[in-house]
Parts: structure tokens; sequence; C-alpha cells
């Protein structure tokens, strides 16, 4: 089963964010390195996709540039600006501990209240 | 603040790069992923399909990505901005018409705005003004008049809430200055000695006044203005030490005030006199007289006291007054205004007038450009509509509406500016704002706020009405129509309507300047009581010490008078202490023995003034019984006296009053006294004060005799009189003679204030005749605004009804119709809005009610002038509209269809 990415609130700008700091890519090519990243598990509505790259730039934490694709087209490449690497970290850092208490308080039972 | 400005700029010029890249960027997702499916093994055709799908609409994507931008409103306003110019590029005339009509309105309401700005909202030139205070006196609570000099001495004493209080003289004339060459006038303040200290005001040279130097009688010191320092003194610092001898007495510079110290001008203390004080002296402390009020007191409160608190003190004093004085202080108080309070209220009377009509005009040219905006806003119903189906919310079509008319406005203001700048060129003409300390246009940073601001506030309430009616119209049934949607239901009775009160407010306007004009059409024509043409008068002033005596004083003015009477081209001469119009001089009581004594018996107010035999002949005011003062009237012999014969018809109605007797109450001589005079004769009332005011009583005695020993008239043998010349021809040839005449006598004797009568009543209705000029200006104006209104409505109601007119033609009507039926229309939003003017214009009238004269607030043939002349004006207005209607081609009008 596949989950859409935006899920939860910032679940997708984190996973831009993440994407993009493996190398600078392309519209497309972030949908696709989710996906792939994900093993296939989260899908990007791609309606989401361009309003997010939009918002994440004009917010300083990405930069973009016109640059040359794989298959030679003219296209914009996006790529982590260091305020978009520290964001990335910290929002890492938050997710894992939302996650890890999350697991836990799913984990508990009646013995332990 | 300024980083949005700029990328409002930047998103206002350069968008055209974002589209661009946003377009590519988005053609690049989808055949990346076209590509992509074309890989996974589905055909071209399919594939493309499939992603076009999956991505929805491209032109919705586009908006949701140009909202997620970082200033995404400033861009759909840059978006509204762009879209607004480029409609207006394509109807200049309208835009033309809009920005000429609101920078007249906007321009009208800067340039008053910047008037009054700089007077109201001026600060006061003197250090911590808000704790400086004015003291009036009042009568039983009421009234604000001089104060006492005893009085003052009272209140400066026993006060506990001032750091000081001072006071200086309201009224003085000028003084001559002799002892250096050709003798001059200098304008003087008699103040106390703290009076500058008080307004926190160092001189530059030298030093204050000292109290001890406001013993009785004063010490000769004089402090002088920084302008006389340099004019007369070189600027050199041993001015202090240095005599000047003011009226014959010597007295010694002290001080010099600084450069800018402003007494009168500019929202000074002193502003309801004439002239800026050169010269400070300190007065004498008064010896007795508690009923002489000709202090105007000034105070500075002690740091906490309040204004209340500094009232209720002095009513304390004023109590204590009350009592230990009853005879002269019965019912006295004193009242404290601030100073800001004080020099406000004045110049607030003077710019209601102003500040109405173009509150007026700004309105007129609001509903002009308001009803336009309507206008076109029916015209674009069916882009409105088309706009709405194509996912445009409301709000931002009303807000594209919004934006419209500031599009318009702004560069109206803009130019309201530079009209504003030509208006208050004119205004300064037109009215007595230099009084106001107001003596160059004022564009300053507050003044260009104001155009801005206004430009913004009218551009969106102008953009209300037409924005709001687009927005909750049914768009659906114009979606369908062709271009030619008829006006019809709210939108028409809103328009009709804004015409209907540009025409009302125009009429106001009409009715008020008719009926300003009119009356001083009749003030201009009044009957003075004297004849005006070719009378010249002069004053001449002799130094006291020169002529100690009043013998030889008088032989001097003899003497003078006798050449004079022989110049030739002169055909009579007389001298008077008061010249009518010019010199209001003293009120006196008045009365017959019989009412001498009796209670509630105070006299009638009467005009005192000293005469030589041969003034009225020169005057040209005839003797009306018995005969004029004549140079055998003099001391030694009875005391005579002329009345005014509505002097002597108070005084003895129905009685001949030659050979009976008038008492001249005395205030000055201790005790009071009442002072017998016989009348030998009785003249033609005139006018003395002002042309407005009915001639007042008036008595006249002989300038030959004096009256020593007692306080009327106060001068034993006058000092400065006033010479009065008929001539043949050009009174101003007689000048250079007349001054002449007086060099060779003597060249310490000033001559000044040289003037002919006709100057003189012309300057009386200098402010007058401002004010008429000025609502002319404003009443034409408004009509032409007014007529463009109606003819812009009735133009645009034409092309509107083109197809239907057309039709009427086509099926056989005349052109006269077609004619009629336009300009009915017109016929009825004038008179509706001519009838609505009549009945506000009578309340308006209000404003300049107290102008008035002879003119009765309803004059009927004012009314019927203001309804001629609009009705005139706008019957122009529709027959051109009414004219092109009836040239309407029925052939070409049914081809459109």
């Amino acid at each position: 089963m596949t989950l859409q990415a935006d899920l939860l609130p910032g679940t997708l700008d984190l996973l831009i964010l993440k994407a993009v700091s493996l190398g600078p890519k392309h519209g497309y090519g972030v949908l696709l390195r989710i996906e792939q990243i994900s093993g296939d598990a989260l899908t990007i509505e791609q309606g989401a996709l361009y309003p997010a790259l939009f918002r994440l730039e004009g917010r300083g934490l990405l930069a973009s540039e016109w640059g040359t694709s794989e298959n030679n087209r003219r296209a914009k490449f996006y790529r982590l600006t260091p305020a978009g690497r520290r964001r990335l970290r910290e929002a890492t850092g938050e997710w894992e501990r939302v996650v890890s208490a999350m697991a836990a308080a799913l984990r508990a039972t009646a013995k332990e209240v | 603040m300024f980083g949005m400005i700029r990328i409002f700029l930047r998103r206002l010029f350069r968008r055209d790069r974002f589209e661009r890249e946003l377009t590519d960027e988005l053609q690049f997702h989808l055949e990346a992923r076209v590509e992509d499916l074309v890989g996974r093994g589905l055909n071209p055709d399919e594939a493309r399909r499939r992603a076009r799908l999956e991505f929805g609409g491209v032109e919705q994507y586009k908006e949701r990505l140009r909202a997620a931008r970082p200033g995404a409103l400033l861009d759909s306003l840059a978006q509204d901005v762009r879209l607004s110019v480029r409609r207006l590029r394509r109807e200049p005339t309208f835009a033309l018409a809009v920005a000429v009509t609101l920078s007249l309105g906007i321009g009208a309401s800067t340039a008053v705005f910047g008037m009054v700005s700089t007077t109201l909202l001026s600060r006061i030139p003197y250090n911590a003004a808000d704790r400086l205070v004015v003291g009036r006196t009042t009568r039983n609570g009421s009234g604000a008049g001089f104060v006492s000099g005893l009085d003052y001495f009272d209140y400066r004493e026993s006060n506990r809430s001032f750091d000081s209080l001072a006071a200086f003289f309201p009224d003085s004339a000028p003084y001559t200055v002799t002892g250096s060459g050709e003798a001059w006038e200098v304008e003087v303040s008699g103040v106390t000695w703290n009076l500058l200290r008080t307004l926190r005001v160092d001189p530059v040279v030298g030093r204050h006044f000292r109290p001890d130097e406001e013993a009785q009688p004063g010490a000769p010191v004089a402090i002088i203005s920084f302008g006389l320092w340099q004019r007369r003194f070189g600027g050199t610092p041993d001015v202090v030490g240095r005599p000047l001898v003011l009226d014959g007495s010597p007295r010694t510079i002290v001080g010099v005030l600084p450069r800018g110290f402003r007494f009168v001008g500019a929202s000074g203390l002193g502003s309801q006199r004439g002239a800026e004080p050169q010269v400070w002296f300190v007065v004498a402390r008064p010896g007795q007289a508690r009923h002489l009020h000709t202090y105007h007191l000034v105070g500075r409160l002690k740091p906490g006291i309040t204004m209340a608190q500094a009232q209720r003190d002095v009513d304390g004093i004023s109590r204590a007054l009350e009592r230990a004085y009853p005879d002269s202080n019965k019912g006295k108080g004193l009242r404290l205004v601030s100073l800001q309070e004080y020099l406000g209220g004045d110049v607030r009377a003077g710019l209601v007038l102003p500040a109405a009509t173009t509150a007026c005009l700004l309105l007129i040219a609001c509903a002009n450009v308001a009803g336009l905006l309507l206008a076109r806003g029916q015209g674009r119903m069916a882009e409105v509509a088309m706009r709405s189906a194509l996912g445009a919310s409301r709000w931002r079509l009303v807000r594209q509406q919004l934006t419209d008319s500031v599009v318009l406005t702004l560069p109206a203001g803009a130019l309201g500016i530079g009209v504003a700048y030509a208006l208050q060129r004119l205004l300064l003409h037109l009215l007595p704002l230099d009084a106001l300390g107001v003596t160059r246009p004022v564009v300053d940073d507050l003044v260009l706020l104001f155009a801005l601001v206004t430009s913004v506030v009218t551009g969106l309430l102008v953009g209300v009405v037409p924005a709001v009616r687009g927005a909750t119209t049914r768009l659906l049934p114009h979606l369908g129509a062709s271009r030619q949607v008829s006006e019809r239901g709210r939108s028409s009775r809103l328009r009709s309507g804004l015409v209907i009160a540009q025409i009302a407010i125009s009429v106001m306007l009409l009715v008020g300047f008719g009926l300003v004009a009119r009356s001083l059409v009749r003030l201009s024509a009044v009957d003075l009581g004297f004849a005006k043409q070719r009378l010249l008068t002069a004053r001449i002033e002799i130094p006291r010490p020169a002529y100690p005596e009043s013998v030889s004083r008088r032989a001097f003015y003899s003497s003078v008078l006798q050449e004079v009477r022989a110049l030739p081209g002169v055909r009579s001469a007389g001298l008077t202490t008061n010249v009518p119009l010019l010199d209001p001089g003293n009120i006196f009581r008045t009365l017959t023995p019989d009412r001498l004594g009796i209670a509630g018996q105070e006299g009638e107010r009467t005009h005192l003034r000293r005469v030589s035999p041969g003034y009225f002949a020169t005057m040209g005011i005839s003797i009306v019984r018995g005969r004029d003062v004549s140079e055998r009237d003099q001391d030694g012999t009875p005391a005579v006296a002329v009345l005014s014969e509505s002097l002597a018809r108070k005084l003895y109605p129905g009685q001949d009053p030659l050979g009976r007797t008038v008492l001249v109450h005395d205030v000055r001589s201790r005790p009071p006294s009442d002072v017998p005079y016989e009348v030998v004769g009785v003249i033609r009332s005139a006018r003395l004060a002002h042309p407005r005011q009915e001639a007042e009583p008036a008595m006249y005695v002989s300038v030959w005799r004096d009256q020593a020993g007692r306080g009327f008239p106060r001068q034993v043998g006058p000092l400065s009189l006033r010479i009065v010349v008929r001539t043949a021809g050009d009174p101003a040839a007689a000048i250079a003679p007349i001054r002449e005449i007086v060099r060779r006598h003597d060249r310490n004797v000033l001559v000044a204030a040289v003037q002919t009568m006709d100057a003189i009543v012309d300057d009386s209705f200098v402010n007058f005749r401002r004010v008429v000029r000025y609502l002319g200006l404003f009443a034409g104006v408004a009509l032409l605004l007014a007529a463009v209104g109606l003819y812009g409505a009735l133009a645009y109601h034409v092309s509107q009804q083109e197809h239907e007119i057309g039709v009427r033609l086509a099926m056989g009507a005349t052109r006269a119709d077609v004619l009629g039926l336009v300009l009915r229309r017109g016929g009825w939003l004038l008179a509706i809005g001519l009838l609505l003017g009549v009945l506000t214009a009578y309340p308006g009238t209000r404003l300049v009610r107290s102008l008035l004269f002879e003119t009765a607030p309803l004059d009927a043939a004012t009314y019927a002038g203001a309804v001629l002349v609009l009705g005139l004006v706008a019957t122009l207005a529709c027959l051109v509209p009414a004219v092109r209607a009836t040239r309407v081609d029925p052939a070409v009008v049914l081809r459109g269809e």
C-alpha cells in the first residue's frame, strides 16, 4: 500500500528537503526520488509538489537555477541552501522524536499505566 | 515597508520572466512524465493524455503557484494595476476627464490643508508654549476684554500658579524717532519687565529688562528687534547704551532680541495687531484708575499646575478685588485661556469658509468620478461576468474595481499637488492669509502626505460604490448579452442621484457667491456721509520736547494748514484727530443735564473728535443746522460742540439742540466729572468705523481749544493730527508740496500714512472683496464640474440608448422627438437638482450671513440668478449629447445587431 506523503503536516516539506539534500534535482526528479528513497511506499500528489517547492524557495530553504536535464532539456534545478540544510537537520530530529514518542505511546499496555 | 514596495515594483514590471519560467517548468515536468510513461511501455499519445490527466488543469495550477510565491498578494495587486493601466490606455478621454476632475478637487483641498496646517498646526514660536496662558477680563462671567493695569498687578503679586505673569499693550500707535537725520517711524510695544522672560526669549546682545525699571515713572530703556539693529545700527555690538529718541523722549538701548523672534506674525502672541514691533520698552506701573482696561495678560504656569487650578487661583483673587473695590470691580473676573486655544480660535474662524467650500468642491469632484466609473462599470458588465465565470472571486473583482479607481486617483493626486500650488498662490491674493502668518504657498511633507492620503481615500471611496454594485449584480444575464446592455435600475438611479447632488451643491455655492457679491455692490454704493473723491489725508506728528506748550503746537499746525490751503490745486483743507474709517477713536458717554444723576441713565455712546474749522466742508459733510467750529472757539471762550444728527436725535429728540448743553462723562478725572459743552451746530451723520456700520453718534469740538486739567481730550494741544485736503485734480499731486511745507517748518516733524480717502474706503472692503472673489472662483469651478457631470451622464445615457434611438428613428420618430427625449431626461435631473439646491442653500448661507449687507439671506433675485445661470450652463451641457443622439444613423445601429 502506498501512502500520501503529505499525510501529516510538514512531512511533504521534510521529504522534499531530504530528496534535494541528496543532490540538486528538478521538480519531476524530486518526485521520483521521494518515491525511490521511500521504497515506493510514499507517493506525492503532483499538484502538491510545485506549490511546496515554491514555498520552500520563498522561505530561503531552497535555491533554484536553470540547467540541463539528463535528456538534455532545459530544466529548473533545486538545491539546498545552508538554511535548508539546518532546517532539514532540525526537522529530522523533531520527526524522530515524534516517531519514537508515538511508538512508545502505541506500545503501552494496561500494566504500564 | 520599502522592501515591500521594491518587491511590488519588481513584480509590476518583471512579471513576464516569472510567467515564462513557470510555463517552462511545468512544461518540462509534463514532458518528463510523458517520457517516463513511454519508458514504461505506453504509446506516446496515451502517455500524453495520462500525464495531463494526472496533472489536472494547468492554468488553475499556475494560479496556485502564483499564490504560493512570497509576496503573492503584492503580485496579484500588481496584476490588477497592470490590468487597470491597460484599460485606461484604451480610454484616454475617460482617464483624462477623471484626472482633471479629481486633480481639481484634490488640489483644492490640499491647498486649503496647506494653509490650515501652517496656521493651526504650526508651532507657536515660543519655548514650551503649551504652558502659556492668556488672561481676559470677564463681566458677570461673560465677555473677554483687556485687563485693568491695577488689577494686573494684584493678580501678578497674589497668584500662586504662575512662574511669571506678564502683560503688554495690545494697541499702540507708531512712534516717531528723531535725532538721526530725517524723522522716521517705528512700531513699538509697551510691556511689563517680565514679558520677554515669560515667553522665554533672551536678548542676543545686552540684557533683559529689570524689575526696578518698572517703577513709576519707568526707566527710559528699550530693547530693539534684530531687524532694526541690522538696519539702523549696522549690527554692531556696541548698540547697547546708544540713545533712541522716541516721540521726543530719549531712551537707552539695553538689548537686542534674537533674529526671527515674532510677536505678531506667524501665530505670535499679538497676532490681532497690525505690525511687528521693532522697539520694546517697559511701561511704568499705573497710578490709579482701576476702571481703565488696557493690559493684555500672558502668563507661564508653574510646573504641575493645571489650567483648572490656575483658574481657581485667579478666581479667588478676583473675588478679593470685588470686595476691596466694589465701584470698579463688581462682577469682574479673569478668564484664563491656553495660548494655543486663544490663537487657534481666531484662525479657525477665518478658515471655516475656505474649508467648507473646498469640501463641497471635493465632493462634487468625487461625485463626478464616481459617476464616470459607474458608467464605465456598466459598459464592462459583460467582461466582469466573463471573469467571474473563469473563476475570479467576488473579492478579487471588487479589488480590481478599487484598483481601477486608485490607479486613476493617484496620478490625479500628483497633478493635484501642482493644482494646489497654483491655487495657494491664488488664495494668497484672495484671502487675508498673511494676517494668519501664511505668506507663501506651502507644499511640505505634511501637505504631500495629505495629497497622497486624499488621493487613495478618494479612490477607494469613489471605487466602492461601483465595485460593490458590480459584485452584487447577478452576472449571468450579462454573459450572453452583446455589448449593448442598457442601463437601468439601481445603477441608473445612483448615477442620477450623483448628478442631482452636484447640481444642488453648485446652486448652494452660486447662491452664497451671489449674496456676498450683491452685498459688496450695495456696500460700495452706500452713502458714507462724506465725499471720498479727490480727498487726501496724512498724519503730521510733532516731537513733544520741541513744542512743550500747546500754544506753539497750535501755531505750528495753524501755519501748516494755512500754507496747504494756499497751494494751487487745493480746494480746501482741515485738521482732525480722527479720520473716518481710519481712526476708530475712543467712545465716550454723553448726556443732557436733566438726565444727570438719574440711575440707569448712563448716557449715549459717542465718538469724540477734535476738528479744525473747515474740516466738515473739506470732507463734504454738510452742516444741517447752526455753524461749524470757528477760529474764535479758543481757550477762554465757552466750550462749544457740533453734534451729528444721530446724536442730536438721541439727546434731544424732537427738539432743537442749538444752544442746549451736552455733558461729556469723563472717567479719567478724579473723581469722574461731567464736562459741559454748548451745542452750536448739527451736521449730517457720517460712517466712522466701517462702511458696514450705521453712522454712529459723534460729537466734534474745536482742535484749537484746550481742555486743560481735564481728562478729555487727553492731549493738551495736539502732538499728532490728520490733515484732510480736498483737491481739484489728482490728490496724489498734492503729496510732495505738503511734505515740502512741513519740512520747511521743521525737519523733525513726521508726515506719515499719506493716503487718499478712496484708498481708505477701498481698504475697508479688501477682505470682503477677497471673500467674494474666493467664493466666485469656487462657485465657477463647481458650476463647471456640475456641467461636466451632467454632460457625462447624458452622453453615457445616449450611447447606451443608441440602439433604442435607432429603432425609434427607423419606426418613424422625428429628430425633434429624439432631441426631446434626451433633453427631457436631462431636464428632470436639472429640475430636481435645482430644487434641492435652493432648499439647502438657505441653511448654507449661515456661513456668509455675517458678511451680508442690506441683502436678505433669502434674496429672491440672487436665488433666481443662481438658478438661471446653472440652468443655462446645464442646458448647454445637455444639448451636446442630445444633438448627437439625433445624428444616430438607424441603418448603422440596426446593422450592428
